[in-house]
């Protein structure tokens, strides 16, 4: 046999017992293989989710607060599949370190992950420069708030209603919940508490019950009331 | 075909016309058989359970299959129903129920009759509006004011007394805003704890069901869908 033939046989022989190695080594070890963003990584501050992939199928989690710890005020939700744990984020600051431990995650074989830290960077990237990728998540996530807060709250679907000076009557960021988009809350801005009764006559003239929404009442000039 | 086999073959027609009658009228009587299923009625203290069906959607039933103040089982047929709820000095309360398999109806939580309430609420009336006139800065009136649930749930609205103008005449109508007027229309719920009466909701210009998970629903609606002019 050939030289060549040697080698080529043995560089087979070895990716398979490397495959076969690492299958082992992930059937003995439970851990994290592989996290996106990447750990220490800067990323744009628009992501929306990290991924993180484990090495066997992990457990139900019920709640992901006993599974990260850190700065888990912007966590907004998670989901979680076989071996795959999806944190999802509120907005992210700018230039700002977010470091988190992932803990107390078991496998279905009963293993348990070592505590393990993971951090990343958030930086400014214009909307143009973003990857593609992430330009297509941050769409359809948006698409996806949208028609969610129109199913919460379908009296979005006639607003604004403009009949200032008198009053104006629209949708915007939750106060209670600023930090969640799929919140909303109805803004009246009026000068008048007159004005803002009927605003009030109004919504309930178009058969919407106002107990079913967080109202923010404004003044013409952006004062509150 | 000799006269033997003509015969038989007459049995085996009968017979097989017997068996496939059988066959479809023990299908009949399955379907029939099936169509029922088993009612338990347990109803508490001196309530009165009536199940049947109702034609409109008033607080009646036309055509009752059981009505009792006592533990009852019975079959009935399939189907929908409305199930009334009375007991003296409470509300009655009438609610759809499916009936597709055994079940179990058990007395509910019945309101206090509207006489009752207005009762509890001439009783503890001075106490309430003092409670409620405490919330805000003087100038306000109570305009609209309901009673709840066993007598240990109420609303108010409040109305500035400064919404109308003063300076047209007494019977001019319709009356019209005073545009110097700052003070918002305002909604409070009150609750009775433990035998006095404290700030539940409010005082807000719209009380947010989201707010307040544990007041009734039917409250906060009620009072933010007060009709204010009438």
């Amino acid at each position: 046999m050939k030289k060549v033939t040697y080698i080529f046989i043995t560089v087979v022989v070895a990716v398979i017992a490397l495959m076969v190695a690492y299958n082992i080594y992930n059937l003995l070890v439970f851990r994290i293989t592989s996290t996106n963003p990447k750990n220490h990584s800067t990323v744009p501050s628009v992501i929306i989710k990290a991924d993180i992939s484990f090495s066997q199928k992990i457990k139900k989690i019920s709640d992901i607060n006993n599974h990260i710890t850190g700065d888990t005020q912007t966590i907004q939700g998670f989901t979680q599949s076989d071996k795959k744990l999806t944190v999802y984020f509120n907005t992210l600051d700018i230039d700002k370190s977010y470091t988190f431990t992932i803990k107390n995650i078991e496998s279905t074989n009963g293993k348990k992950l070592k505590d393990s830290p993971y951090t990343f960077k958030t930086k400014y990237v214009e909307a143009n420069k973003l990857s593609k990728g992430l330009q297509a998540e941050l769409n359809s996530q948006t698409d996806a708030i949208l028609e969610q807060q129109q199913r919460q709250y379908p009296l979005l679907k006639k607003l604004p209603i403009d009949t200032l000076p008198l009053y104006k009557i629209t949708g915007g960021q939750s106060k209670k919940y600023p930090n969640d988009k799929t919140k909303v809350a109805i803004y009246i801005i009026s000068d008048s508490p007159a004005d803002t009764q009927n605003a009030l006559d109004y919504i309930r003239g178009l058969g919407f019950d106002p107990s079913d929404y967080e109202f923010v009442f404004q003044k013409i000039n952006g004062e509150g009331q | 075909m000799n006269y033997g086999s003509k015969v038989i073959s007459k049995k085996i027609i009968i017979v097989a016309i017997f068996c496939l009658a059988l066959i479809i009228g023990g299908g009949f009587w399955w379907q029939y058989y099936n169509s029922f299923t088993e009612v338990t009625i347990i109803p508490n203290n001196d309530t009165t359970i009536t199940v049947g069906t109702s034609t409109d959607n008033q607080l009646a039933i036309q055509k009752p299959n059981i009505k009792t103040n006592q533990l009852l089982t019975k079959k009935i047929k399939k189907g929908n129903y409305q199930v009334l709820y009375s007991q003296p000095g409470y509300q009655d309360k009438i609610v759809s129920v499916s009936i597709n398999k055994n079940t179990t109806i058990k007395s509910m939580d019945l309101d206090y009759t509207p006489e009752r309430l207005n009762q509890i609420l001439n009783q503890d009336k001075n106490i309430i509006q003092t409670t409620v006139l405490s919330t805000v800065t003087t100038g306000y009136s109570i305009i609209k004011e309901d009673i709840y649930k066993k007598g240990d749930w109420y609303s108010a609205v409040l109305m500035p007394n400064s919404w109308y103008r003063t300076d047209l005449p007494a019977d001019y109508h319709p009356k019209q805003p005073n545009p110097n007027n700052t003070l918002y229309i305002l909604r409070v719920v009150l609750h009775k704890d433990n035998g006095g009466w404290r700030v539940a909701a409010g005082p807000s210009i719209v009380l947010s069901i989201g707010d307040y998970p544990s007041i009734p629903q039917e409250i906060i609606r009620t009072v933010n869908n007060k009709d204010l002019f009438q």
